[in-house]
């Protein structure tokens, strides 16, 4: 009896770890002091598990502040950059949090790579009147409970929603009335459920079967059998590149014939890699960035998409990510508030909230205000289809 | 799809994810046999395992070699870790034992991010993986070669603790230590031995999952946890029930998803294991009495 409770305990003990596991490495940060300068904090997660996330967005971040500066800064005033690695740690996130308005004093914030980590980081912009923008996707971080905006918080990623109403659009183009939904068992995953829930009926479509599978999942086959006898019309696998592939593969394997949609998260190189020829034909909703050289030349966004995209494949010698996309964003829509309104904070959240609209963005067209500081629509996703190892932009 | 053709589908998936199982849970038996020490951080080995091979295949070999190296190189481990982390304490109890092993395992998983970084990886399927249909079902090569290996194993074990002086001296050292150090065998040697030779197959299952779901720094958690399960319901004192427990694992989890819900899997699996600790704590297959092994 003493061995079995020993065995429980052991599991239960297990599960918490696997749970609770995190990673830490060296902070990073500089500290001057200049009144001369116009001081802005960038929190990202350079280093651990978020790193491939955080670091194109402090490069892009620096990138353009250099060259902010190098063209006579902002009404002739340079800008200081203090940056902070939250190393993907919410207490690291908010201890840099914290340190930059106290001790920094920024006069923003643009940062927060994961969406925890944002979530843990608004309550202090939020207490001490400090804009905080905000490179995570979760759509908390600029509403709360009730529907209205965070008064001080801004976030430039789309919302899932977005992504998942931009699907539901095409699906209905192509009238697929019939799909069914697979999510990966994480916040992810649900997430988007919910939001294809509430949405699914007022594009007419509906789900013959809804199910999950975990994001360590090997086999997906067992459930895929059910789904075939459903019989949909597409099929809908919403989850990140790792889990996705192989789900994609069993699909394949299985010889299921029907369209086949991914979320926005396998945007990446590596589903080429992890899913080989299997990924050929999927279609999912994405940024417009990876697909930019295809954009049409009426496109407001094409020229900037392919100016960024050189100017940070040159820079640092590797390709562009979305992630890097979004401090972008962020600075520029704060450096035309600075440039009207200097460096009172309050002013610059009125300016940010009242007078960005059709800002012309990596991620879309931005048109924020009073009741919406995320200020995109599906309309700033494309389909985009994957095609022998190549993005193809979908009409 | 029709019924008969879904069972069939899902029989084939339970096998190989059940074979993935096996392959993990014969290192639980062998070193828990052996030194008495629950090993969590076999999933560990897999994942060692899963990457060295990805790497050595990168780095231009052909695949074959790349398995014995990798093999190799993951017993190398194991055996390191003996050394410096079981052995040094094999005087405390059981369980100061169990939570070296849960802490290694956190340190291996440490390693491999500063190795390999976060990024899953995959590998190629060891032969042309054309699906083989078989009454509207299909299986694919890669499941062939998992379920192959694992079966094999199980007839090496039997083989290996029956047959050879070496598999008795380790039988031996479990049966009665004192008596086998009096006959000559070395208790010490034995246990760098089963860890070393563990880690080596916890390494092989690595591999041979790897074409079917990837490989990452993190994929030996879950793999490590499910084989302990399977192991515990086979029972965790005989390697063939071991494996036989496993594959009913496999097989449980693949009908729950495919006739019931996905998420409802782990609930199946963990409440069978509850049970069976409750009902027949020596496992479904193992003897009730009688020596280890």
């Amino acid at each position: 009896m003493k061995k079995l409770w020993l065995l429980i305990f052991l599991l239960i003990s297990m599960l918490l770890i696997s749970a609770c596991n995190s990673d830490s490495k060296s902070a990073s940060g500089s500290n001057e002091s200049d009144s001369d300068t116009i001081k802005i904090a960038g929190i990202f997660s350079s280093s651990g598990g978020a790193a491939p996330l955080g670091e194109p967005g402090l490069e892009t971040l620096k990138m353009i502040v250099k060259k902010q500066n190098e063209e006579g800064g902002i009404n002739g005033k340079k800008i200081e950059l203090v940056t902070y690695d939250d190393k993907s740690d919410q207490n690291e996130a908010v201890l840099a949090m914290k340190k930059a308005i106290t001790q920094d004093k920024a006069v923003a914030i643009i940062g927060g790579t994961i969406s925890g980590n944002a979530l843990a980081m608004l309550p202090l912009s939020e207490q001490n009147k400090v804009p905080f923008i905000s490179t995570a996707s979760s759509r908390q971080i600029h509403q709360k409970e009730d529907g209205t905006a965070r008064e001080w918080v801004f976030k430039m990623p789309q919302d899932d929603s977005h992504a998942v109403e931009k699907l539901l659009q095409y699906l209905k183009e192509k009238g697929h009335s019939k799909v069914a939904w697979l999510n990966v068992a994480n916040s992810f995953g649900t997430g988007a459920h919910a939001e294809f829930k509430k949405s699914a009926r007022k594009y007419g479509i509906e789900a013959v079967i809804e199910d999950e599978f975990e994001a360590t999942v090997k086999d997906a086959k067992p459930v895929l059998t059910r789904v075939k006898k459903a019989k949909p019309q597409a099929l809908i696998v919403w989850g990140t590149v790792q889990e996705t592939s192989v789900v994609i593969k069993n699909i394949r394997e299985l010889a299921i014939d029907l369209p086949v949609l991914g979320s926005h998260g396998i945007g990446s190189q590596q589903i080429f890699n992890l899913a080989g020829d299997s990924a050929n034909g999927v279609i999912f909703p994405g940024g417009r960035l990876i697909v930019a050289d295809q954009l049409s030349d009426t496109d407001p966004q094409k020229e900037i998409l392919l100016n960024y995209k050189e100017e940070y494949e040159k820079e640092f010698k590797k390709p562009v990510s979305l992630f890097g996309a979004h401090p972008w964003d962020g600075f520029y829509i704060l450096v035309k508030a600075l440039e009207e309104k200097g460096t009172d904070r309050a002013a610059i959240r009125d300016y940010l909230e009242n007078n960005t609209s059709e800002f012309v963005g990596l991620a879309g067209v931005f048109s924020l205000s009073p009741k919406n500081h995320n200020g995109l629509t599906p309309d700033s996703l494309v389909m985009i289809k994957i095609e022998n190892g190549k993005w193809v932009l979908e009409e | 799809m029709e019924v008969h053709s879904q069972v069939i589908q899902l029989l084939f998936s339970g096998l190989t994810i059940g074979s993935i199982y096996a392959l993990i849970a014969i290192g639980f038996v062998i070193i828990y046999n052996v030194t008495g020490v629950l090993n969590l951080a076999q999933g560990e080995f897999a994942m060692f395992g899963a990457l060295i091979s990805i790497s050595l295949i990168n780095a231009g070999l052909p695949l074959w070699a790349a398995v014995i190296f990798s093999m190799l190189i993951v017993s190398v481990i194991g055996a390191l870790f003996e050394r410096t982390a079981i052995h040094p304490a094999r005087k405390s109890s059981v369980p100061t034992l169990i939570i070296i092993t849960i802490g290694c395992s956190i340190a291996f998983r440490g390693i491999a991010i500063l190795i390999w970084g976060t990024q899953p990886q995959s590998l190629q399927p060891f032969t042309d993986n054309t699906p083989i249909k078989f009454l509207n079902a299909v299986l694919l090569p890669q499941s062939i070669w998992s379920i192959g290996i694992a079966i094999l194993i199980l007839f090496a074990m039997i083989y290996f603790f029956n047959k050879t002086f070496v598999g008795k001296a380790l039988t031996a050292c479990v049966v009665n230590p004192f008596a086998a150090r009096l006959m000559g065998i070395n208790p010490e040697k034995m246990s760098l031995l089963a860890i070393s030779a563990s880690a080596g197959l916890g390494a092989l299952a690595g591999i041979v999952t790897s074409p079917i779901s990837g490989a990452s720094y993190d994929m030996g958690m879950m793999l490590g946890l499910k084989a302990f399960v399977a192991a515990v319901v086979g029972g965790l004192t005989n390697a063939p029930a071991a494996i036989a427990g496993a594959f009913v694992i496999g097989i449980l989890e693949s009908f729950t998803e495919g006739l019931w819900s996905s998420g409802a899997k782990d609930v199946v699996s963990f409440s069978m294991l509850l049970l069976i600790l409750f009902i027949k704590p020596e496992g479904l297959f193992a003897k009730a009495s009688g020596k280890r092994v």
